[in-house]
Formats: C-alpha cells, structure tokens, sequence
C-alpha cells in the first residue's frame, strides 16, 4: 500500500513538472510555482499570469486538503493567464486517481475572470470555472481536463461574445453565444479527446450563434498493482 | 532569493569495526538498541511554494513526518568504532554525530527520542500584475509541533578517539568537537518547535520576507578531556545573530548549558478565502 501511494505521488509529480515546463503566456512576468502533499494526496499548482490578479488560500491537513481562489483580468491591456493542476488521491483499497486540469487564456481586450476549487470533503472534489466576455478583438483559450482539450479562438469585429468553461477532472464543458451587427467575426472551436474535432464559423452582417461542446473522458485511475 | 530548505532524511548507521592488524577484539557487554518508527512512512507531509515577480524569485520547502523515532542503546567496545547518526531536517530540527575511535577502550549510551505531531498548514497568496504595478504577497501559518530530546555519555581511553555533535533547529546551531586520548563526556539537547509563521512581500527586485517561529532549546555539556575540545553556539542571521566558538588544548573540564527560546504571538485567524468573480448565468 506504502508503495503504491509513493508510486502515486510520484506520477502525480512527475506529471506536474512535466507540464511545469509547458509553454506559459510569452509576456508572463507573476507567477506561483507550488505543491503539497499529505500522506494520502499531492495538490500542485502553477500560475502565471498578465495583467491579471488572482488570490487563494490552502489548508493542508494530515487527511485532507483544500483550496480555493481566483482571478480576474487588470486594465485594458493584453492580458492572460495560465492555470495547470495536478492532483492526486490514494483512497483505501489500492484505489487512486490522479487529475490533471487546466486552463489558459490570451486576449487583447477581453475581460475575464477564474476560479479554482478543490475540497476533498465533497463530491465535486476538483474544478476550475472561467468566464470571458468579447466585445472587439481576439480571444484565445485552451481548456483541458486529463485526455480531453477544448481550444478555442475567437475574433470579432462590431460584436459581442460571452463565453463559459468549467473543467472538472473527468470532463470539460466550453459554450458560448455571440452577436454582431454588421461587421464580422471567425469562431474555431477544437475539441481533442479519444479523436479529434473542429468547428469553424465566419461571418458577417447581422448574425447570432452559439456554441457549446463538451469532452468526457474516462478519469486516469485504477488497480495497481 | 530567500530559500528554505527542508528535506527529511534518517540515517543512522552504527558500526564497529574489529581491529584488523591485532586481530583481537573484545566487544563486551551490552549492546543494546531498539529503534521504531511508528507510521513514519506514511506521515510525511510537506508543500513547496515558489512566487516569481517579474524574475524576482521567493521560495520556501518544508516537510515534517507524523510519528516518533525513539532509540537507545548501549555500547562497550574494545577496539576501534565507526558511528556515524544524523536526523535531518524534521521542520528544521537536526542531530549529527560522527565518532572515529582508534584502538582503545569505549563506553557509550544514548537515548533519543523524536515526536513528531500531526498539525496543519494554512498558505493565503496573493499575485497582481498591472502594467508596471507587478507584486506578490504570501502568509503561511505552519503547527506542526515537533519535540527532539537525547541524551549522550562516552567515555574512552585508548589511541585517539574524535567525536562530533552537531544539533540544530531552525538555524540555532549547537556543535562540539573532541578529539583526545582520554575523553569522559555527557551531553543533553532537548528542542522543541511548536509554530512557524512566515510572510513575504515580492516585487520585482525587492523581498520582504518575515519568519516568527516558537521554538525552545536547551543543552547541557559537561566533559573531561585530556586533548582538544571545541564547543560552539550560533542563533540569528544577518547583522541580528549570537555566536561562540571555544578550543581548549590539554586537559580541559567543561560544564556548560545553553538555554534559548523564541516565542510568538499567538496564530492570527487565516484570511477569508479572497471573493472569486462571480459567475454570471449562462448566457
């Protein structure tokens, strides 16, 4: 038993400063690089973030951790931010999972805001929440959850879009609804799970759509031996 | 860059080895050690945080384990020994010892013990970048109470024999060092540490970094050595520090005690988890 939570920590680890040393935002220049560990669970996090603030707190207990927080956009300038979690859990019984969430966002003038939630005491244990609102300009987001990703990326002139994602360690949900008058707009929205699918709209003129997609995938656990 | 370092590691190696060239060697009497971790490898516990501002970097690494370590024996030897113990790093607190006794006669005892008491971490961050305006802010309030008390008697006749100690915890440094054809020395360190508080204000270039912790100490030395003994003391950082260091050659008796506390203010309330932005209803 000791040595499959060693063995599950250390993946979870492993995994964590695999995606540590994953491309951040270019002009990222505040960040929080950190993890913590009880006998039963690993908690890791990496933050970066522009123009943008974000605040949380941690409680780490013998049997149990939590954390909650979030961020929202600074200014009127370029902005973005990139939130990676990795968070494993040996339960009794040889059963473990291990969660591996994110999200990141780039944008010229959207605003924006996240939050992050993990609770070991509940059943909605690990989830990340971002909310994005476009008038004029580009919007780029990559939301994923273990082996499922949703990309996105939005232009729009002489509109408005108000977008949603909420990524849980099993699934990811990415919807949205736009509007422009007379003008023009370019909506691709990527979806890579077990396959791969994209959707593309363009347009202009006097338009409204919607988009919404959803990624489910298996969570990462199972016997060990 | 501020960098707290903190790892656990136990060692402890006890050997004796027979003289060689003689080829007699007469270990007698009692040896006798017990040693038990309870739970230990599954109470190790521990957090990392690394705070960037703008290539300005602040750090600190802590892990404790859950459990106790206790350990007692004793040694007679004729001959020569090798002992070679260290505790590493329990939230800060060590104990090293290396002793290397040529030919002679050897008495030593120990006991020790290490408690280690399951507690909690509370870490509140805060980060904020706006154009030029680019800061960081941490508050970490760390009980893990932690208690380490041993005791230590040798005595030698012989060749030469060359001991050291070495006690810490968090950076208050109690060490001594004999070396000596006839050595009779007793030694106690107790040190207990209950609470850590630490904050620190990032921005770029510049760290303000506060550390309290609640810790006690204490330490009694009384020897007779016929050699070289050195005793030395260290506490404090910067231009704030107290420090000793003694030699004595030739015959020497040393009785010495070192007290020292530090105590804190009692743990403030942990800050309310900062208002996320609400998530307005799906369009």
């Amino acid at each position: 038993m000791k040595k499959i939570k060693m063995f599950i920590l250390f993946l979870a680890l492993s995994i964590y400063l695999f995606s540590s040393a994953l491309p951040v935002p270019s002009l990222a220049a505040v960040g929080i690089n950190s993890y913590c560990y009880n006998p039963r669970s690993l908690f890791a996090e990496d933050i970066t973030t522009v123009n943008a603030q974000y605040a949380d707190y941690t409680i780490l207990l013998p049997g149990e951790i939590v954390s909650q927080g979030g961020g929202a956009k600074l200014g009127n300038n370029d902005s973005a931010f990139s939130h990676k979690i990795v968070y494993a859990k040996a339960y009794l019984g040889n059963r473990a999972t291990i969660s591996d969430i994110g999200a990141s966002l780039e944008t010229d003038s959207a605003t924006y805001g996240w939050i992050k939630n993990l609770d070991e005491k509940r059943e909605e244990l690990l989830s990340m929440a971002v909310i994005y609102e476009l008038s004029d300009g580009n919007i780029t987001n990559l939301f994923w959850s273990n082996q499922a990703e949703i990309a996105e990326d939005l232009t729009i002139v002489g509109g408005g879009y108000s977008g949603l994602a909420v990524v849980e360690s099993d699934s990811v949900f990415n919807g949205g609804r736009g509007e422009i008058a007379g003008s023009n707009f370019s909506h691709v929205v990527e979806l890579t799970s077990v396959g791969r699918a994209t959707s593309k709209l363009e347009g202009g003129g006097n338009i409204q759509w919607q988009q919404a997609v959803i990624a489910m995938t298996e969570p990462k656990w199972g016997i060990y031996p | 860059m501020n960098k707290y370092k903190n790892k656990e590691v136990i060692i402890l190696r006890t050997s004796v080895l027979n003289n060689i060239l003689v080829a007699v060697v007469l270990v007698l009497a009692l040896f006798i050690i017990t040693c038990s971790l309870t739970d230990a490898q599954a109470g190790y516990k521990g957090y990392k945080e690394e705070i960037t501002v703008d290539g300005t970097t602040w750090s600190i690494e802590r892990s404790t384990l859950s459990g106790t370590l206790e350990i007692k024996e004793e040694v007679n030897v004729t001959g020569m020994v090798i002992r070679d113990s260290s505790i590493s790093n329990f939230v800060g607190i060590c104990a090293e010892e290396r002793t290397i006794a040529q030919p002679g006669t050897m008495i030593f005892s120990q006991q020790t013990s290490l408690v280690g008491i399951g507690g909690g971490v509370v870490i509140t961050r805060e980060i904020k970048d706006e154009g030029e305006n680019k800061s960081a802010n941490i508050t970490i309030t760390e009980v893990w109470p932690t208690l380490l008390s041993t005791t230590k008697a040798v005595g030698y006749s012989g060749t030469q024999i060359s001991t050291e100690e070495r006690y810490e915890n968090s950076g208050e440094v109690i060490s001594t060092s004999f070396v000596a054809k006839e050595l009779a020395k007793a030694s106690r360190y107790d040190t207990a540490l209950l609470r850590m508080d630490a904050s620190a204000e990032i921005q770029p270039g510049y760290v303000n970094q506060t550390v309290q912790i609640n810790k006690s100490t204490n330490y009694a030395l009384k020897s007779l050595c016929i050699g070289k003994a050195y005793v030395g003391y260290k506490s404090g950082e910067g231009s704030t520090k107290a420090r000793s260091s003694e030699y004595y050659f030739g015959t020497s008796k040393i009785e010495k005690s070192i007290k020292a506390e530090t105590e804190v203010p009692p743990a403030p309330t942990p800050a309310p988890p900062t208002p996320a932005p609400s998530l307005c209803p799906f369009p």
